[in-house]
């Protein structure tokens, strides 16, 4: 419509209305000759100029809004409180400060005598809020400030000496500090209560940590939020103060009271989106606060600041943080925390916790963590290789006692073994910031062993030796050289000895080293030649316990591929361990084969435990006794979370085990993160495409995904690759059971009867015929697999493999013959 | 309470064209509103019925009448607090509407799903939207209606705010209410004939 004909219609109109009618009609018909639509126009107008309007009740309406839905007792004097005034039993001390809410005092509990923080808030405050402050000082965690108590305008709080947040903070304090609000959090959500304002100024660093303070509170005093600022235009140029820097803002936003008004709550710099877009918030918006949180703490600036209030909501809605520098796994939890979307951030604090605490764990690999690379054997041929890798072997073993100090595991590292390649490139991909390396040379009794130690971050020699002995003097070499990279490092000072000389045969040493050499070799002869150098090593010493050891770790090696009856095998490893025992009580592979032992041959839970924890005393860096712990004994219990927190230390230091890894898989599992599962497989389908156990795992994983072709393809590719034995075999009736081809699958399960390993095929059978959907096979040979005492059968009887059988009373059956009934 | 002469100095930016002296003084003034607004309910019996008029009166005499003498001012004062006032009132509005759909959806607790018998947040809604489209039309008119239905003012009060005759802001005002009826009733029939 242009200006000049609204003109005319109001015109028009003016003249119109105060007519009668007869005379108003000679008006229109006059003014609008030939002109219909206004016409129509005008005497619509007209016929809406009477009746009953809206705007009668505008002004009720404004009334009760503004005056809140309460009717309001006269406001407490706003009078500040004086230094010894009485309030109920509490005596005010001093004023500590002012926050968003009103003024903090400190003061004393005459009946508790004790401290206590009282904030006191601008108005009384109402039924409502004091039932739901009663749900928060329910709150019992060592991470959240207790609410003592509520009075008719302040509330009543643990009196915390600290002081609040503020970055930048070292990463691995950091981290900790994070762990800690993410467990307070959790323990809050648990109970519905979201903070919806979480800042560094809530939250307060004190001697013993964290103390998140006033959860939920900001809400209780400002309910609901509403109307978007999105659109400030909307309200005719009324909007968000925009001059005001984000926190005064808050303020202004949390410091009167009432029912809800388009009033956003939360402080516009670690809002989430969802926030400054008034819209309905729930526990995935403290995550988002969290992770602004945790970037100032990182960084010591905001991660969401603009000149005004009202452009930092936009940033938080629109703009992602400058990148920053940290650890990798640290960036991106602070990237997925601050993920505009809520249902791309962690979706509960719990989940939260877990990847601060893996990231703990990733981070606190980068404080002393040595990787020794095999020493080269030089001059000789390689057949006296098994000598340099048993010395390295050696010396690994001595620094993984010393405490304070992560030193890789073996197969990891031997996996560079022969490969030219940089040192920081491997100490990138091993997760270590210091490389060890060095060479052996022998000549009749003489040895001379050349070592060096290198910063990874720069390639910088930090130490080197050469020693220059007699081969009996083997042990102290090994010895002096651990305490030089211990005090080096400066983990450790001690003068104790870190390796003690285990015989005084040199014969029965190199025949250990011999058997380790072999026994790393998987295939069926050297295993033998393995047994054979063990057994001669205790011929020479009888109380050489690394022999007995390796008698004991050659049968239950035996006993995984399915090559012993586990009954059998287990009898020998547990006399064997013990005889170890004998001659070195703190033998931690000893504990760590008995109490696997216990927990699959004799399905006492609570003895292996501590037999397993008692091994990982002794050695704090045994990745053995890690995945011993989770593989035969959290697993198999379900304990699936405190499974991956020792499997994943198991894999901080033993990165590159596709073994490993396999276990991590099989927990991941457990605990139903399906896509960590899926990455963790494709990973040691990387590693090591010949893995069996990884083909098996990943068939699985397939057809479970319905994924029933390439199941196949990877199966008929791991016999090919593998031969037909019981794993292979194992892996392919899987596949075809859930391709539906029946009498395939049958066919394997006769296979299984005569093939290679064929101790394990009861275990086999029924994972083909739960593939199949048979159950009563499924559970006849399950039962039968935990009566031959499969060692897999426990864990993967709690995995996704048996999901669909949960349910059938049959399987708790199987629960109970694993004395596991509750 | 802003400091001594804030307001002043506020209104003296704004007219010099800053929009964040306006939007601070909103800010201000909706503060004091309510501020006075809880005064007055706790003082009154409960079926009292505010007058907006008195509450904006009360906070012009309280924020800046004793600064300040100048008519200039008043006149912007009023428009910024019939702003305030329209934006107080679609904001609950709007949070009303949203309570009701998830009312509708969910049943929700007693305590929230009380909502009052005369609820009238969807007309406030509509006519918010029907007053924008009027001030696209003509700027004056829709002002004319903030200051009558929002801030309360009388046809006098509003004409000696604007510098026009009693006359035309009785004319405007006539035609803006029969306007905006038209508009809201249109609106209603066309949401009767397509549900969606």
């Amino acid at each position: 419509m242009s200006g000049e004909q609204w003109e005319r219609i109001k015109e028009i109109y003016a003249r119109a209305s105060d007519l009668p009618d007869a005379e108003r009609r000679a008006l229109l018909e006059r003014e609008c000759t030939g002109e219909p639509d206004l016409l129509a126009e005008i005497q619509e107008l007209l016929a809406n100029a009477e009746g009953p309007s809206l705007l009668v009740d505008s002004s009720r309406i404004l009334g009760e809004v503004l005056a809140g839905d309460y009717p309001a007792p006269p406001p407490p004097s706003t009078e500040p409180w004086k230094a010894g005034e009485m309030l109920g039993p509490y005596q005010i001390l001093a004023p500590i400060g002012k926050g968003g809410m009103g003024e903090v005092y400190r003061a004393l509990d005459l009946r508790m005598d004790r401290q206590v923080a009282i904030k006191r808030v601008p108005e009384r405050l109402s039924g409502r809020f004091v039932r739901e402050v009663r749900a928060i000082a329910a709150l019992n965690h060592p991470n959240i400030c207790i609410v003592h108590d509520v009075g008719p305008n302040y509330l009543v709080m643990e009196y915390v000496d600290g002081a609040p947040l503020r970055g930048p903070i070292p990463e691995a304090n950091a981290i900790e500090l994070a762990r800690q609000i993410a467990a307070g959090l959790e323990t809050a959500h648990a109970k519905g209560i979201i903070h919806r304002d979480l800042k560094p100024a809530n939250i307060l660093r004190t001697t013993g940590g964290v103390k998140l303070c006033d959860f939920g509170i900001a809400t209780l005093i400002r309910p609901v939020a509403s109307d978007s600022l999105e659109k400030p235009a909307l309200a005719a140029g009324v909007s968000f103060p925009d001059s005001m820097p984000g926190d005064v803002t808050a303020t202004l936003i949390t410091s009167e009271s009432g029912t809800a008004l388009g009033e956003t709550i939360g402080t516009p710099a670690y809002m989430s989106p969802e926030q400054a877009a008034g819209q309905a918030v729930d526990g995935r918006s403290d995550i988002f606060s969290f992770g602004s949180v945790l970037y100032e703490v990182l960084t010591g600036r905001r991660a969401f600041q603009a000149d005004t209030a009202r452009d930092t909501m936009i940033a938080v809605q629109r703009e992602d943080p400058e990148p920053f520098e940290a650890s990798p796994e640290v960036v991106r939890i602070v990237n997925r925390c601050l993920r505009k979307n809520a249902s791309e951030r962690f979706q509960t604090a719990a989940e939260l916790r877990e990847a601060l605490e893996k990231a703990a764990a990733a981070v606190s690999r980068k404080a002393p963590c040595v990787a020794v690379l095999p020493f080269v054997m030089a001059g000789a041929d390689p057949e006296n290789e098994y000598f340099s890798d048993g010395l390295t072997e050696d010396i690994i073993n001595a620094l993984s006692s010393v405490a304070g100090l992560k030193v890789i595991a073996r197969t990891s590292t031997f996996a560079f073994k022969h490969q030219a390649r940089d040192i920081r490139e491997i100490a990138d991909t091993l997760g270590a910031n210091h490389v060890m390396e060095g060479s052996v040379r022998r000549a009749g009794d003489r040895i001379r062993i050349t070592t060096r130690l290198i910063a990874a971050r720069d390639g910088t020699q930090l130490w080197a030796n050469r020693y220059d002995r007699d081969l009996r003097d083997i042990f102290l070499v090994q010895d002096e050289i651990s305490h030089a990279i211990a005090t080096e490092l400066r983990v450790s000072l001690t003068t104790q000895r870190l390796v003690k000389p285990p015989t005084e045969h040199f014969a029965a040493y190199e025949e250990i080293l011999r058997g380790r050499h072999y026994f790393y070799r998987f295939d069926p002869e050297d295993q033998a030649r393995a047994l054979a150098s063990f057994e001669k090593a205790a011929a020479i010493d009888p109380e050489y316990a690394a022999a007995h050891i390796g008698i004991a770790l050659y049968h239950w090696g035996q006993m995984i591929v399915g090559m012993e009856n586990p009954r059998e095998s287990m009898r020998i490893c547990v006399a064997k361990a013990r005889e170890a025992l004998r001659f070195d009580p703190g033998s931690s592979e000893a504990h760590h084969v008995i109490g696997a032992c216990l927990a699959i041959n004799d399905f006492e839970w609570a003895e292996s435990e501590q037999y397993l924890k008692r091994a990982l005393q002794l050695n704090p860096n045994s990745f053995d006794a890690m995945h011993c712990y989770t593989h035969y004994c959290l697993g198999p219990l379900a304990r699936w979370e405190d499974a991956l927190r020792v499997q994943e230390q198991a894999l901080s230091l033993d990165p590159l085990s596709p073994h490993m890894n396999c276990i991590h898989s099989i927990i991941l599992d457990g605990l139903g993160r399906h896509e960590t599962e899926v990455e963790v497989l494709e990973h040691v389908n990387r590693l090591d495409p010949g893995f069996v156990a990884g083909q098996w795992l990943l068939v699985s994983l397939r057809v479970r995904q319905q994924r029933i072709a390439e199941a196949l393809e990877l199966a008929e590719a791991a016999i090919r690759r593998g031969g037909r034995w019981a794993m292979t075999l194992g892996t392919l009736g899987i596949a075809h059971a859930a391709a539906g081809h029946q009498d395939l699958a049958n066919d394997v399960i006769q296979e299984l009867g005569s093939a290679p390993g064929a101790e394990s095929r009861a275990f086999w059978a029924s994972l083909i015929a739960a593939a199949m959907g048979d159950s009563g096979e499924a559970f006849r040979w399950a039962a039968q697999s935990i009566e031959n005492r499969d060692s897999l059968m426990p864990i993967i009887l709690r995995s996704s493999s048996f999901a669909a059988l949960r349910s059938d009373p049959r399987y708790a059956g199987l629960l109970r013959l694993l004395r596991m009934e509750k | 309470m802003p400091a001594e002469g804030e307001i002043t100095s506020l209104l003296f930016q704004m007219k010099q064209g800053d929009r964040h002296a306006e939007s601070r003084l909103a800010a201000l003034v909706y503060t004091d509103l309510r501020r006075v607004a809880r005064r007055l309910m706790s003082r009154e019996r409960p079926d009292h019925t505010l007058e907006p008029t008195a509450l904006v009166n009360e906070a012009y005499l309280r924020l800046l009448a004793q600064y300040d003498r100048d008519w200039n001012n008043r006149v912007h004062f009023f428009s910024v607090a019939a702003q305030v006032m329209r934006r107080i009132l679609v904001d609950h509005a709007r949070s009303r509407s949203a309570e009701k759909r998830r009312a509708n959806l969910a049943k929700v607790d007693l305590e929230h799903a009380c909502l009052p018998v005369n609820d009238r947040s969807d007309e406030i809604l509509a006519l918010d939207q029907v007053l924008d489209r009027l001030a696209a039309l003509d700027a004056r008119q829709s002002r004319i209606v903030e200051l009558r239905f929002f801030a309360g003012l009388t046809e006098d009060e509003i004409a000696a705010l604007l510098g026009v005759s009693p006359r035309t802001v009785k004319r405007e005002w006539s035609f803006a209410k029969a306007w905006l009826k038209r508009e809201l009733r249109s609106r209603e029939a066309q949401s009767t004939e397509s549900p969606a």
